[in-house]
């Protein structure tokens, strides 16, 4: 039963979920779902507070400025310290009794006073109310209601650290184009699906017969989350946009008062690439979560959105678009406030001037042991159980610990090699953050093991991946560049640690008679014949005591191939492999199969491939299947060639590297993209597309691919490009067991193949 | 009337394989030569505010101009925000000059800006303090807009920083520094106009473009067009 919230003045004790907060005029909305199924909207009197430092004439002309503005204001002076500083700073404090006007009026003074420096002005306000009361997205809540809805009092009852938390019982309606299109907004039909109460209906008719069929159900059912594909990008701009046109209403808000909100999509480098945002539609009062343009719902699914969110205490919406690292930011944030820290507005304290020589010293990263090359059996791997943020822990670093003023001149503060040392008196906000992190992951993983029932161990994994993509950024934003508190000598503390404890357990293993065969940073992988699972159990306690850090046995392979470089075949390439664990699972890196813009029948027949060799028990067994491996090539080559072939086993995902304009060489992704903007489709930087190859040799650069979903006619494709994609799969994996290319494609298949193979549509 | 200087052709760089590994190519000691001290890039004269913009190929080219200084028993800063300073390549360098790396390494001054806030800061307040300490006047700003272009930052604030930043050069170039800006194209089009205003405070402006053969460099000063020619085996070898 879903009920507004009945106004009065009697005092009301509710017990529920808190599902979105957002400022207002009044204070902090708070849309709460208690007990009794109503869906509550209350406001919270909640003043968030910035701060402004600098010179004493500067502050008094700030103070002067914010007396004679137009909003209510309460205006101290304090004192505060910044993370690392050695005394505290005077400081403006002023609290903001309209938090629906904090974000307009620090714009203006960051515009007015460039000359100040402001704190406390960037956190979003949702997270600055979940850090002051002690509360967090979707929290099992008291709360205490006065008239008109004002919260009097409220409290979690339960904690994002607890394990066994309850969720709210939210009603999902879900919204998605019904078409085999891969992204909606490159062309295609597209009728809507909408899911809810466990019935689907296709919206079909005309514009207007779309949009009231739509909002009729949302005005029935009331949904606390609308669950999209392409939501943001395509789906509710083309909705909203028909409404506005039709004049029609669309309540995707709960909050009737306000519009949806947008963000205009955007590109940017991550990790050397670039990155498409599809932008967003986020809602006020219910949640929008589109599942295309979430990378912790692709990853960890819903239920680990949900644990990001409490433990990061991003609001959801908000979680599920942003990048992981604005999740261990916003943890770090936390930190900061409870210890009264201020937080500073962007980063701006630059590196230390260091010389190049201390820099090549300094900056080198984790260590990496090249492959002995070549398919291995008996085989162990040993990982390191989250070691970065485990180094992070054990040996305090953190932006202010790492060359402190007070233990220069301690020997055991110093980190080896490169001349940097960390504090040994006070714990650091890295540190402190990440502990929590580290020790919730770990309870999840141990009662997965204990787990039996899929569905309690599906939420379990989902839930520890969450934390585990938390923990996995920590260090990268210990040198990022929007990380609030990083620094890059606290990054270089971290490698130097890790080239010094993985250089400690490749003696220990040595000195135990293993042999090494190959090492990733935090990864092992080592040979001794006859060592059983005790021995390398034994071996992982052995370096966990003279490390100080946890590792642990990945598993025992049957055999393990690492993989030679395809353009200089006499040489090694790291993270480049395939194994067969002793209990048959299979793992593998760096192989089509593991690739985004592989084809699916490449995928398929590598997947194939690789499950046949999988039987062996040795590498005797495995050399005897390669007949067996050579026949799966070769049906795949004859379906190749005859048919019939559906379009879905050919398109090849490309991220466009640039603008699709600045593309100088008509390389396939190129053309395709061009291809679609003559089709009127808007593509931005980092995007995919998909395309297949129609014919690679085309003297007319624009023949050569086409992209998808296709435009018009039938369609051919390059059967010679696409047998060479395959031949190339098989031989990755097959070289190092003597099968060389010619002899491969001599073996499985005939020698000629047809230009191209055209399909009727 | 117009000037030409070509860099002689040189031949391609080889990949050798020593144990097993690639190793990377050592430039001859004439591209070296020709890189290194011969280029209209070198911090030798008084030339103030130098920008050197136009082709990616620029921040290689800045890493030239500091082993010169180097070489030269100069102590440099460069301010890095393109997060472009390969020491490897200056050592590299160094060797194919004679030098041994850990000679001149030191001598160079890193350090990182990876936002246009700390790019602000290190050059207004941490390089004044730096280049008094050691005497020095030689400073290369790498990529200093890179920063800028980031999108998280409004492009109010980024022209109002860029404008602090821009002011600050100059002052540095009128208290006798010599600062070479290395300028690739800009990554946000639309935030263009942050290199026509460095441009326009700068005493020398120097255009790398892609030629037929290689890079060509083209500056104009008092009416007179000058141009540098660096064969593409050269540059990409560096």
């Amino acid at each position: 039963m879903k009920q507004a919230f009945q106004p009065g003045n009697r005092t009301n004790r509710l017990t529920g979920w808190l599902l979105d907060v957002y400022p207002d005029r009044a204070g902090m909305v708070l849309w709460f779902l208690d007990d009794e199924g109503r869906r509550l909207r209350l406001v919270d009197p909640f003043q968030p507070c910035f701060y402004a430092a600098g010179s004493p004439a500067l502050l008094a002309g700030l103070n002067t400025d914010l007396r004679g503005a137009a909003w209510p204001l309460d205006i101290a002076r304090v004192e505060r310290c910044e993370l690392g500083a050695p005394e505290p700073v005077p400081v403006l404090a002023v609290a903001v009794r309209q938090p629906s006007v904090f974000d307009p009026l620090v714009r203006r003074l960051i515009s007015v006073f460039p000359q100040a420096r402001f704190y406390h002005v960037d956190v979003p306000l949702a997270q600055r109310y979940f850090y002051d009361k002690g509360l967090f997205p979707l929290a099992r809540c008291e709360a205490e209601i006065g008239a008109e809805g004002a919260v009097l009092a409220i409290q979690a009852t339960d904690s994002p650290w607890d394990l066994d938390y309850v969720t709210p019982p939210l009603a999902v309606l879900e919204l998605l184009p019904d078409s085999r299109a891969l992204n909606p907004a490159h062309g295609g039909p597209a009728p809507l699906l909408v899911r809810i109460d466990g019935e689907e209906r296709r919206l079909e008719g005309d514009d207007r017969a779309i949009v009231e069929r739509l909002q009729a159900l949302l005005a029935r059912h009331d949904p606390d989350l609308i669950l999209t594909d392409w939501g943001d990008s395509y789906l509710l701009p083309r909705l909203l946009a028909l409404a506005e046109r039709l004049r029609l209403p669309l309540a995707l808000n709960r909050d009737a008062g306000r519009p949806v909100e947008a963000r205009r999509s955007r590109s940017y480098f991550s990790y050397g690439r670039i990155v498409a945002n599809a932008g967003a539609r986020t809602l006020y009062g219910r949640l929008h979560i589109d599942r295309r343009n979430s990378f912790i719902v692709a990853e960890a699914g819903l239920a680990g959105l949900i644990e990001q969110s409490r433990v990061t205490k991003v609001a959801l919406q908000r979680m599920a678009r942003t990048t992981t690292g604005t999740g261990i930011t916003a943890m770090q944030l936390e930190t900061a406030h409870r210890d009264g820290l201020l937080i500073p507005y962007r980063k701006r304290e630059p590196e230390a001037f260091k010389s190049a020589w201390d820099l090549l010293r300094t900056d080198q990263g984790g260590l990496v042991f090249a492959p002995t090359p070549g398919y291995h059996e008996q085989v162990g791997e040993l990982d390191f159980a989250s070691m970065y943020p485990a180094i992070m822990t054990r040996f305090n670093i953190s932006p202010e610990t790492v060359n402190c003023a007070c233990c220069a001149r301690d020997p055991e503060a110093c980190v080896p090699e490169i001349g940097h040392h960390t504090c040994r008196r006070r714990d650091g906000l890295v540190p402190r953050t990440l502990r929590p992190l580290l020790r919730k992951r770990a309870q999840y993983k141990e009662r997965l093991k204990a787990a039996g029932d899929p569905a309690v161990r599906q939420r379990l994994d989902q839930r520890q991946r969450a934390l585990k993509w938390l923990l996995v950024v920590s260090f990268g934003y210990l040198g990022y560049k929007n990380a609030r508190f990083g620094r890059i000598e606290a990054h270089e503390s971290v490698t130097a640690y890790s080239r010094e404890i993985l250089l400690q357990a490749k003696e220990v293993a040595e000195a135990g008679g293993f042999r090494f065969l190959h090492a990733i940073v935090d990864s092992l992988w080592l040979q001794k014949p006859g060592a059983t699972r005790a021995d390398y159990e034994a071996l992982a306690r052995t370096i966990t005591l003279r490390t100080g850090l946890p590792i642990v046995v990945e598993g025992l392979y049957r055999w393990i191939g690492f993989l030679p470089s395809r353009v200089h075949p006499a040489l090694p390439v790291p993270n480049q492999f395939v194994g067969v664990f002793d209990h048959g699972g299979v793992k593998i890196r760096g192989l089509e199969i593991r690739r985004a813009d592989a084809p699916l029948l490449v995928k398929r027949m590598q997947a194939e491939l690789i499950e046949c060799l999988g039987r062996a028990g040795s590498l005797a067994e495995l050399r005897a299947l390669l007949p067996q491996a050579v026949e799966i090539l070769r049906t795949y080559r004859t379906y190749l060639r005859e048919g019939p072939i559906e379009l879905d086993e050919l398109v090849i995902a490309k991220a466009l590297s640039r603008d699709p304009q600045a593309y100088r060489t008509r390389t396939a992704t190129a053309v395709a993209a061009q291809e679609l903007l003559a089709r009127g489709v808007r593509l931005q930087p980092g995007e995919t597309i998909h395309y297949v190859i129609a014919d690679a040799g085309a003297a007319y650069a624009g023949d050569r691919v086409r992209a998808v979903p296709l435009s018009s006619g039938g369609w051919s494709y390059d059967v010679s490009a696409y047998d060479e994609l395959l031949l190339k799969a098989a031989h990755a994996v097959l070289a190092s067991l003597g099968m060389d290319a010619d002899r491969l494609a001599r073996l499985s298949g005939p020698a000629e193949s047809p230009p191209s193979q055209d399909v009727p549509r | 009337m117009m000037s030409r200087t070509s860099f002689p052709q040189i031949r391609p760089l080889q990949l050798p394989l020593v144990n097993g590994m690639i190793e990377s190519p050592v430039p001859s000691p004439v591209s070296v030569d020709r890189l290194v001290h011969q280029g209209p890039w070198r911090l030798t004269q008084s030339d103030g505010l130098v920008v050197l913009h136009g082709h990616p190929a620029v921040l290689q080219l800045g890493l030239c101009a500091a082993v010169d200084r180097s070489l030269a028993g100069e102590p440099l800063f460069y301010l890095d925000g393109a997060n472009s300073f390969d020491p490897f390549l200056i050592g590299r360098l160094a060797r194919a000059a004679g030098s041994l790396p850990r000679t001149i390494l030191p001598s160079i001054q890193v350090s990182r800006a990876f936002t246009c806030h700390q790019m602000v800061q290190l050059v207004t307040e941490r390089l004044g303090p730096a280049l008094r300490a050691t005497r020095g006047s030689a400073v290369i700003l790498s990529g200093p807009l890179e920063t800028f272009y980031d999108e998280t930052v409004p492009a109010a604030e980024a022209v109002r920083l860029a404008q602090v930043l821009f002011a600050s050069l100059r002052l540095l170039a009128g208290q006798g520094c010599r600062v070479l800006c290395l300028c690739p194209p800009p990554s946000l089009t639309r935030r263009g106009h942050l290199l026509e205003a460095l441009r326009r405070k700068a005493d020398r402006v120097i255009e790398a473009m892609e030629g037929q053969e290689g890079l060509l460099l083209r500056e104009r000063r008092a009416g007179v067009l000058s141009t540098w020619h660096i064969p593409r085996e050269a540059w990409l070898g560096a």
